[in-house]
């Protein structure tokens, strides 16, 4: 899957690559769904619905990216927007607190301390798995969300915010494009430039494959844990900022749920939670086909379980199928091997 | 090779599913959410949207997230206003977290109605409440003053503690409570089972724990009367400790027939989605815009006057709460 | 024998039984809450937790196996939900209540539970969908060489949506349930609950299994170091993939369990339980990487669980605010999951300093 091998057979090469299986996958969902609702499901409206299924959990799946990349992982991704959204939400106060954009700098600032705590607990105690102490943290930072909201629901923002980020959109080549849409897709270049183009990228995925072979070739694997903990919770906090503009109000239960989406989408981008694999534009890719597919399911049956049901097979068999083909390919590799073997 | 088996794969994934909802191009169309899906509460109000449509012929679509979030809600709505239906008839799990969202439905001249649990007035035409919400709450206190003999410790055992309609019915319970003919009465404390059964079980487990001399619990929330119940039953405190509440006659019946839970109450939900379903196809049509003083018929029920609710908002009701007994829990407990 | 003069000390012994340490954690943790509210500390609410955390064990004890290979599962609540949902369609159908949907039907008539009747027939229908569950987790996990989180999470999505297709939405209650699944977890003997002797059954059954029969010290061996098994001839898939039964089954029998306790059936129910489970073992000192854990330990970590919830609950009964309670919880679950690193730690400096000396 990896590209590393070289393809033989009829089969074209380029599908090997997750990239390409998405970018097939997305056009199979598509003229599908477009083919049963060619009236409301058109390009058009998946661009304005990529607001509801891309942005936030996006955001958490390119913070979950790194981690996953180092072979960690993080479930308290959906607590941190929680709590980042509810600090700014309490300390703007419907306009009686401090100025808007200050809170939104405190909700950034809740979303590093809670990301540098992950990576604190993660880097000081290797012996326990990120997934346990993300787990008890998820709790905590929610139950923290809890304390300071209570009961209430916080919202009341500029209008700008709710309105205009939320539910405005650009035209662009006469089609209306979200806002909330360019400003996850103008993140993607810099990330890719990040992670497949620099050299503490590089270093990740190295970590990843082999934390101990990067440690003992002078890598500082604890701070590129570090690094990946805090980004993801920044990321959180973005994620946070993006689904307040478009709820408008912020309970303590915000998000909820959101951590497994972000991991799903990380992984059908061809991530994997044993680290050293994922790639930047298979995330993007995996986000089209969510969105693509998320939203035909939900204009063609509308029922929630089916949508969790088809996401559950279409993560599943996006890996066990190649994991499949290549077992099939080298048993016949060594079919004929032996058979060649015999003959001679 | 490989395209074939994953555009077979694809396309067996997609299609295996069943058929395709095919909308009437010309009838009225309404979407339907409710808070959680699978919850039978908001079955039977489905089927009070089917009553209904076989007498106002409309189409319309039912769905509820899978986790009961605001969020799930939010890609509901969103979906239906991709499809563009004529009215969208919700019952919120954020009173505040749906205004957004439906206020772009509205601009698109979708009608919005809420029923069961409100939005908030910015976000709707008209709410359609179960009952005043302060008889909800004397009632389920006359109930517990009368089983208990007016006097001894009482506790609530509610749903969550971030639920609007929970904690408006509660403060009118304490407010009841102040009357003089009360004065015996102790509420001892208010726990939260957050609508889960084991969460309200442990709960009720802890009252009866820290409580020895409790005499009546009062549960407004379907899970949580049924959790107590069991948990009474299970301690062998049936007819020590009474209970009354909001419960499903479904759910409830055996509880009922032996004695555990004398009386609980309960609207129809049948009779909800039956009222919204009206409402939503008199807003659509025009015959109301959703203003206090206008007045619409809702069928079997008669006419419905719509009024102030006093958020800036208008409600109309659709009665007031039942009483389940073991009188009448016989005639009730298949139908919802 | 040198070792044995110097473990004499108490500390020393604490460190040398873990589970020691747990159990004063425990303890401590009693009496603390037990300071708060006197009812908390009593012998009837300790029975309580005990019966009420039977369920957990039973599903940790599953878990320690999947953890011992070196795998996870994440999709139990999703199993039990899945499991006690197809013994309710029996119940109802058998009942005549509900529509019960076609290609059950055949499977129905074969097996007709009337009220009074057999209540093995559900126990084993359980049983059996969740072994399958965990058989297909197994399969996929270990001949599909898929990662396990990514397996089960999605094998979580999958399940609970068949639930949800085979439910057609629909609730099971009391009304449709037979007496004998209404008595299965209410049942007393010699003073304890059924549950109680189901969690012990389950114990003393997989003690047995992965202290003393081949299969589960293989579980050990294939999660300590999988090529070193390999080496030895050991199987490592056959290993996992019964791990993954073992846990299946585990998870429907807890399924039944859980709905004969709430009598009730949802959909959905048990969500979110997976990962108290999984927080259970790791702090009864299992390693989330595979090849070490102790079915004690793990029995002793989900009382741990049992105890904060419980004891949360009993806090605020006296004055403590509900807002509070998620926080504590989250921070007691990390503060015992560190404290249980600090003692293995301990642990291996002594060893370490014994062997110097």
């Amino acid at each position: 899957m990896t590209g590393a091998q070289k393809p033989t057979g009829r089969i074209p090469g380029f599908l090997r690559r997750r990239e390409w299986l998405l970018a097939v996958l997305i056009v199979i969902v598509y003229f599908v769904f477009n083919s049963q609702l060619p009236e409301s499901y058109t390009v058009v409206n998946l661009l304005n619905q990529s607001r509801v299924y891309m942005v936030d959990v996006g955001f958490m799946a390119v913070g979950m990216l790194m981690v996953l990349i180092l072979g960690d992982i993080d479930i308290s991704v959906a607590s941190i927007a929680a709590l980042a959204s509810t600090v700014m939400a309490v300390t703007y106060n419907a306009g009686q607190g401090l100025p808007f954009l200050v809170s939104v700098g405190l909700m950034l600032l809740v979303g590093l301390v809670c990301g540098l705590i992950n990576g604190l607990l993660v880097t000081r105690f290797h012996e326990l798995f990120p997934m346990i102490i993300t787990l008890a943290t998820q709790t905590l930072y929610r139950g923290i969300a809890y304390i300071i909201l209570k009961d209430q629901s916080a919202g009341s923002f500029p209008s700008w915010f709710s309105k205009d980020l939320g539910y405005g959109s650009v035209r662009i080549l006469g089609v209306e494009v979200p806002l909330m849409l360019i400003c996850i897709l103008a993140v993607f270049p810099l990330y890719y430039l990040w992670i497949h183009r620099t050299a503490p990228g590089r270093r990740m995925f190295a970590a990843g494959t082999n934390i101990t072979a990067s440690r003992y070739s002078g890598v500082r694997t604890d701070r590129l844990k570090m690094t990946a903990f805090v980004f993801n919770g920044v990321m959180a906090a973005v994620a946070g900022i993006f689904l307040c503009s478009r709820t408008g109000s912020v309970k303590y239960t915000i998000a909820a749920g959101f951590e497994m989406q972000a991991i799903a989408v990380a992984i059908l981008g061809g991530a994997s939670t044993s680290g050293g694999r994922g790639s930047v534009v298979g995330l993007l890719l995996a986000l089209v086909l969510m969105t693509a597919l998320k939203n035909g399911l939900m204009l063609l049956y509308n029922d929630a379980f089916i949508l969790n049901l088809s996401i559950g097979l279409m993560l599943i068999l996006i890996v066990l199928v190649p994991n499949l083909w290549n077992m099939y390919r080298s048993m016949r590799t060594l079919r004929r091997q032996r058979l060649a073997i015999s003959k001679s | 090779m490989k395209k074939t088996l994953s555009l077979l794969l694809a396309a067996a994934l997609l299609f295996t599913l069943t058929a395709a909802v095919v909308q009437a191009e010309d009838a009225i169309s309404i979407g339907v959410v409710y808070k959680q899906s699978g919850n039978p509460f908001f079955e039977a109000g489905v089927k009070g949207f089917e009553e209904a449509k076989g007498e106002l012929g409309f189409t319309f679509e039912h769905n509820g997230p899978a986790d009961s979030s605001n969020e799930g809600q939010i890609q509901i709505i969103e979906g239906y206003i991709q499809k563009g239906v004529d009215a969208i008839a919700i019952s919120a799990n954020d009173a505040a977290g749906v205004v957004s969202v439906l206020q772009s439905a509205k601009e698109k001249g979708i009608k919005v109605v809420s029923w069961d649990s409100k939005v908030n007035a910015e976000g709707r035409d008209l709410n359609i409440d179960p009952s005043v919400a302060q008889n909800i709450g004397r009632v389920q206190i006359e109930e517990i003053a009368k089983q208990i003999g007016g006097e001894g410790q009482i506790a609530i055992l509610s749903a969550g503690a971030t639920m609007d309609n929970q904690n408006t019915w509660i403060s009118y319970m304490k407010e009841e409570l102040k009357k003089p003919e009360y004065a015996k009465i102790e509420l001892v404390t208010t726990v939260y089972g957050d609508d889960l059964t084991d969460k309200s079980y442990q709960e009720m487990q802890g009252l009866i724990n820290s409580y020895p001399d409790l005499k009546g619990v009062i549960s407004p929330t379907t899970v949580g009367i049924a959790a107590a119940a069991t948990c009474i039953k299970d301690n062998g405190l049936t007819g020590k400790i009474k209970l009354t509440g909001l419960g499903l006659p479904s759910e409830m019946a055996d509880y009922i027939k032996d004695g555990t839970c004398e009386a609980m109450f309960l609207w129809n939900p049948i009779d909800l989605g039956y009222t919204a379903a009206y409402a939503s196809v008199a807003l659509v049509k025009g015959t109301i815009t959703g203003a206090a003083g206008e007045s619409f018929e809702a069928g079997r029920l008669g006419k419905k006057e719509i009024m102030d609710a006093g958020d800036g908002g208008t409600f109309t009701l659709v009665g007031d709460p039942f009483r389940f007994t073991a009188e009448n829990i016989d005639d009730w407990k298949d139908v919802y | 024998m040198a070792e044995k003069k110097q473990g004499r000390s108490p500390m020393v012994m604490l460190l040398k039984h873990r589970e020691i340490g747990l159990a004063l954690i425990l303890v401590a943790l009693f009496v603390l809450v037990g300071l708060r509210n006197p009812a908390f500390a009593t012998l009837s609410n300790a029975l309580f937790i005990l019966e009420d955390t039977s369920i957990m064990i039973v599903l940790a004890i599953g878990m320690l196996c999947v953890l011992l290979v070196g795998s996870i599962d994440i999709s139990i609540s999703a199993i039990m939900a899945f499991s006690a949902m197809t013994a309710g369609i029996v119940m109802k159908g058998s009942l005549n209540q509900a529509s019960v949907q076609q290609m059950v039907d055949g499977v129905m008539q074969s097996v007709t539970v009337r009220q009074g009747t057999p209540l093995i027939w559900l126990i084993l229908i359980g049983i059996g969908v969740g072994a399958a569950c965990g058989l297909v987790n197994g399969v996929i996990i270990s001949y599909g060489k898929v990662l396990s989180i990514v397996a089960t999470l999605g094998m979580q999505y999958i399940i609970y949506g068949l639930s949800h297709v085979i439910s057609d939405g629909q609730a099971v209650y009391r009304k449709d349930m037979p007496d004998a699944f209404y008595q299965f977890s209410r049942t007393s003997l010699l003073g304890l609950n059924a549950k109680v002797w189901i969690m012990l059954a389950v114990f003393l059954l997989l003690w047995v299994l992965v202290t003393y029969t081949r299969p589960g010290r293989r579980l050990y061996a294939v999660g300590s170091n999988p090529e070193a098994a390999q080496m030895s001839g050991i199987d490592a898939r056959r290993s996992t993939l019964l791990a993954h039964v073992i846990m299946g089954a585990l998870a429907g029998l807890a399924g039944l369990l859980y709905a004969s306790r709430d009598t009730k059936i949802t959909q959905d129910m048990a969500m979110g339980y997976e990962m108290y489970v999984i927080a259970a073992c790791v702090i009864g000192g299992v390693s989330v990487s595979g090849g070490s854990g102790k079915i004690t330990g793990v029995v002793l970590g989900a009382l741990t669980i049992g105890v904060i919830n419980n004891g949360l609950t009993m806090m605020r009964l006296t004055g403590n605010s509900e807002f509070w309670k998620k926080a504590i919880q989250g921070a007691l679950i990390l503060v015992s999951v560190i404290m249980n690193v600090l003692i293995q730690r301990a642990h291996t400096q002594q060893i370490l300093r014994r062997r110097n000396i």
